[in-house]
């Protein structure tokens, strides 16, 4: 379900075709039968998308959806009482798919040392980490807030609501499935007109913006430290691109079909602190950690908050990937986080410096996150502590490592990166509504026709499919 | 700073129609760009209606035919008027360009070979080395040619859903800054002219620019090669077609020639497991600075009139490698 292939529009405007026609004749002779017929097909269209994926997908996917409502209605049907138990035995449960195919690897091999090569080829199923997060969240609402339990149907239309199943936005019960459970195909120009801006801003931030990017990080670099920071910032670059442009997309088809997504990005480069950051980078993901990991454990306002701080991190990082590398990346941020709570009362910077260390770190943190090699990241963490490795013969290599094209391009892509950075601060510090400049009419004429000239004919895979 | 679940402002009535048109209109102007006004398509596009008309005319001449084929190498290396001329072998010359892949020049050479005809493979390793993957380049000349068909598989199949291929009627970053800058420093859009393509199909340049060597050497045949390879050695027996591997002449230092050298014969030893590859001592390199125009694949005219009297040659008597032979040559120290 790769919104920047054309085998995804295909597959879904064939969905809806076949939909549509289907509806046509029910809605001349029974009127009355519509609303459960679209929810249905809503359903369908999302399990079609998903099995078009492949079966394994689809299959992992209604496992985790069964266990999760029939365990869910199994606790509300039998007990009043003593919830908490009984989840300590439902969400493992949920989560068993997780880890065996994410991280039965990385424990066997890399934690426990035990050589187990039975792991090593294990694919992970496409979004199993969104939408296992998304039913754990529905199952902990539902107990909590004594929510009553919907239909399996409406479970399963809010487990699989195709724009959002594979990379999220991670919703929250009391967000979509109200939404879920009065869908109504409504074929309506206005829904559309609500939608292009986003897919359109989404569809140039992955194939213009993040895939012409892609193309210049090398990651081979261990001793020029300049050649490590610009691996960084435009790693930094291309992930936010890629995964903000999923996201938009996935906002543009919700208001398509006339749901209402939560948006995962607030121009998170223009923040001025990291916890600033972390409220504006996925930010479904953390609320997701802070509701169900961070408060359980007591918050802010515990003597402890330092160390829960680092926990939700490090899981936080876990959940990216089974790798050292996202341990120390969630680590970081944790460290980051901490610093900044102890200093923030004591310090304050201008906004230019605060916005310049901010970024510095986050960008910083990245190494950890993208260089699976512990060899190189050991190597190039010692080349960035190193000062003779900031030599301007260094600047130079860096510089000419790309032809006089590759240059041009790259200041190109800076430059446009660079102008919509400012354009969505500007939408939100200026008219407190996300990505406004990005949504006029004019501007999305220029992005499709940037999209169009600039970007490479070939398609690379959003980088959160892999988490 | 506003929730994550901001209201949105009302879209403007039609900005979905609006923004549909737009991105037709535009898809029609890249795509018109592309098929009739890219300089790169425009020359190649060029040279192989001239490589088809001498095709055609060698059918009408010649029972059989010999038909070469690969990317800009075999373009620019092989004489066919020559190989006719001195050595009576008619051969054409239907070398393209690298970017267009193994999988594109192979059904583009299949399309000009008939039953008795010899095809000589002549794709430059790298081509062979990777995923064969459609290009966009591929998937533009095909159209600018009117032939769609050339990006279908070796057994008919579709690789590229037409979808994708639509797409790919347009530019990218590179070809729009190399573009601009080119037309901002007045130079020429392409290197090469149309007047370079000869009536035989080959092509020849006067540009001579500084060339470091070796090009990418020999290396493993990638799965999808083997699996061209090997639906070429069928289509061959089905047809009649005789199939041969000639490597391309590529620039290698005097310093690194044999590991270059050693690292062909290895190359080699792959392909021979699938077809037979024609003897050429020099193991697809060449020392010579001067035999090369202007990168470490194009020959110059005088090195191609060599290279093809000795290919012709090596085609006439059948002179071809025994794997152990290259087996022994790629394991020499």
């Amino acid at each position: 379900m790769n919104f920047a292939e054309v085998r995804f529009w295909e597959l879904l405007l064939a969905g809806l075709g076949v939909i549509a026609l289907a509806r046509w004749p029910l809605a001349r002779q029974r009127p009355g039968a519509l609303p459960a017929f679209d929810r249905g097909a809503l359903c369908a269209l999302g399990l079609f998308l998903l099995a078009c994926v492949s079966w394994l997908t689809v299959t992992i996917f209604l496992g985790v959806a069964v266990c999760s409502y029939y365990g869910l209605r199994w606790i509300v049907a039998n007990h009043t009482r003593g919830h908490a138990w009984y989840l300590l035995v439902l969400i493992p449960l949920q989560l068993l798919p997780l880890f065996y195919y994410k991280y039965s690897h990385f424990v066997a091999n890399q934690v426990l040392g035990l050589e187990v090569d039975y792991f090593r080829g294990l694919l992970i199923p496409v979004g199993i980490s969104f939408y296992t997060f998304q039913m754990v969240g529905f199952v902990v609402d539902t107990l909590a807030f004594k929510h009553p339990l919907p239909s399996f149907l409406d479970f399963l239309n809010f487990a699989s609501f195709f724009p959002q199943i594979v990379a999220g936005p991670i919703e929250r019960r009391d967000v979509l499935l109200p939404q879920v459970q009065r869908f109504a195909f409504q074929w309506s120009w206005r829904n559309l007109d609500q939608g292009a801006g986003w897919i359109v801003a989404g569809l140039f931030f992955k194939c213009c913006l993040a895939d012409n990017l892609a193309a210049f990080i090398h990651r081979e670099n261990t001793v020029n430290a300049w050649a490590i920071w610009a691996d960084n910032l435009l790693f930094g670059l291309r992930i936010y691109y890629d995964f903000a442009g999923y996201s938009l997309v996935a906002v543009g088809l919700g208001e398509c079909m006339g749901v209402r997504l939560t948006l995962n990005f607030l121009s998170p480069y223009c923040s001025t602190s990291i916890g600033e950051f972390w409220r504006r980078w996925h930010i479904t993901l953390s609320q997701w950690f802070r509701d169900y990991v961070y408060i359980p454990l007591g918050g802010g306002r515990t003597r402890y908050w330092a160390l829960t701080v680092a926990v939700v991190f490090v899981v936080s990082g876990i959940w990216h990937g089974a790798g050292w590398g996202f341990v120390l990346w969630g680590a970081l941020h944790g460290g980051y986080l901490i610093v900044n709570r102890l200093w923030s009362s004591r310090f304050r910077l201008p906004r230019p410096a605060a916005w310049l260390l901010t970024n510095t770190a986050a960008m910083g943190a990245w190494l950890a996150f993208y260089e699976v090699r512990s060899g190189f990241l050991q190597a190039k963490i010692q080349t960035l502590l190193a000062p003779g490795s900031y030599s301007w013969n260094n600047l130079r290599a860096l510089w000419s490592q790309w032809d006089a094209t590759s240059q041009a391009v790259l200041v190109l892509l800076l430059g446009l990166a660079g102008a919509t950075l400012v354009a969505e601060w500007r939408s939100v510090a200026g008219r407190n509504e996300p990505y406004y400049y990005l949504r006029r009419p004019v501007v999305l004429c220029v992005l499709v026709a940037l999209t169009l000239l600039l970007a490479p004919g070939v398609n690379n895979a959003f980088i959160y499919f892999a988490f | 700073m506003p929730s994550s679940t901001s209201h949105f402002e009302p879209a403007p009535p039609g900005l979905a129609r609006m923004v549909l048109g737009f991105t037709l209109l535009a898809w029609v102007a890249c795509a018109a760009y592309t098929l009739w006004l890219n300089p790169s398509v425009h020359f190649f596009r060029h040279a192989a209606r001239v490589k088809q008309n001498y095709l055609a005319g060698l059918d009408a001449a010649h029972t059989n035919k010999v038909v070469v084929y690969g990317g800009s190498s075999s373009a620019f290396a092989i004489n066919g008027q020559a190989m006719w001329r001195e050595e009576g072998v008619p051969a054409a010359n239907l070398g393209l360009a690298a970017d267009y892949g193994a999988l594109f020049l192979t059904r583009w050479a299949m399309a000009g070979a008939r039953s008795g005809d010899m095809l000589i493979v002549a794709l430059e390793p790298g081509l062979l080395t990777r995923p064969l993957e459609h290009s966009s380049e591929a998937v533009q000349i095909s159209y600018a040619l009117g032939r769609p068909g050339l990006l279908r598989d070796l057994d008919g199949s579709s690789v590229l859903p037409l979808g994708s291929q639509l797409l790919r009627l347009r530019p990218d970053a590179r070809h729009m800054v190399t573009l601009l800058g080119k037309l901002a420093g007045r130079r020429p859009l392409f290197r090469y002219r149309t007047q370079d393509v000869r009536p035989d199909g080959q092509v020849t340049t006067s540009v001579r620019l500084p060339i470091s060597g070796p090009p990418e050497r020999g290396a493993e045949l990638s799965p999808d090669a083997r699996r061209l390879l090997e639906g070429l050695r069928q289509w061959s027996a089905r047809h009649g077609v005789r199939v041969a591997y000639s490597l391309p002449r590529g620039y290698a230092p005097e310093e690194t020639i044999q590991s270059f050298r050693q690292a062909n014969a290895g190359f080699l030893h792959e392909i021979a497991a699938y077809l037979p590859v024609l003897k050429d001592q020099t193991l697809g390199a060449s020392s010579l600075r001067d035999d090369f125009a202007d990168t470490n694949w194009h020959l110059t005219e005088a090195a191609a009139l060599a290279r093809s009297r000795e290919l012709a040659r090596q085609i006439k008597s059948w002179q071809i490698w025994t794997p152990d032979e290259l087996a022994a040559l790629s394991a020499r120290p």
